[in-house]
């Protein structure tokens, strides 16, 4: 679904993010973290204030920011049944 | 209070049909559900840690002309927002993630972008994450769908009797 020209550019921080998982689960559980490159920004509250210091900082990345623990995202319904009504 | 008008009027002329035919409000937000215009984009300065270059930034979005308005869903059926693939790469919104989710055909991956909304009729700009979806390509009628994320802190009235929708801040 997504476009192969941007599917690699968060390796690095993916990588990172799922190495240090077992410790943002103890220590952050549903904090919004931030990841540039291999290393690890920080732990925020909300996405807006994650968002807020990676921008400061980086401007429009590419960044991580990813909510610990959170569900993986689901394709909403009105998609779904469009979808599958036209395939 | 500002109130964006998200259904359909009583009767409308479907385009391009000849002889004219005419559709109900009441299908057209059946066929098409509630809908809103509104700008898509990413503005640094609207997360700026500084509430005041946030106030002068939001200041500005609204003294200037949209640049672009896209059609969007109110998806009260979907948790976060989504937008159209192409669009969050023309618009050259910040990549924030690239995540496994449940698709059409099972698990899928999903860029997410993140961006700044502003609702053209309210007047009012919200900010947060969208999951790039290829919603054209698709043959969805919007270019963005917004989820309940969005709409914390508004009204929403529904009349599925004559087509109207009414979303107010």
């Amino acid at each position: 679904m997504a476009a192969d020209t941007t599917s690699n550019v968060l390796g690095t921080e993916i990588q990172a993010y799922e190495k240090k998982l077992p410790e943002l689960e103890k220590v952050y559980p549903g904090k919004f973290v931030v990841f540039k490159g291999e290393e690890f920004i920080g732990a925020w509250d909300t996405l807006n204030a994650a968002a807020a210091e990676a921008v400061a900082r980086f401007g429009r990345g590419p960044y991580l920011i990813r909510q610990v623990g959170a569900p993986a995202p689901t394709l909403p319904a009105s998609v779904l049944f469009r979808q599958r009504a036209i395939g | 209070m500002p109130i964006a008008n998200c259904g359909f009027p009583p009767v409308s002329i479907i385009r391009g049909s000849n002889p004219p035919k005419v559709l109900s409000g009441r299908d057209a937000l059946v066929m098409k559900g509630p809908t809103t215009a509104v700008e898509i984009g990413f503005n640094p300065d609207l997360f700026h840690s500084d509430p005041a270059v946030v106030q002068q930034a939001i200041a500005s979005a609204h003294a200037q002309p949209p640049s672009q308005l896209v059609e969007a869903l109110i998806d009260t059926g979907a948790g976060d927002s989504c937008i159209d693939e192409d669009l969050a790469q023309q618009l050259q919104l910040p990549l924030i993630d690239h995540q496994d989710g449940s698709g059409i055909g099972g698990k899928e991956k999903f860029n997410v972008y993140l961006g700044h909304v502003r609702i053209a009729a309210l007047g009012i700009i919200q900010y947060g994450r969208f999951m790039g979806v290829k919603l054209k390509a698709g043959n969805q009628p919007h270019q963005a769908l917004l989820g309940r994320t969005l709409f914390q802190g508004m009204l929403l009235v529904y009349d599925g009797r004559d087509g109207s929708v009414r979303l107010a801040v």
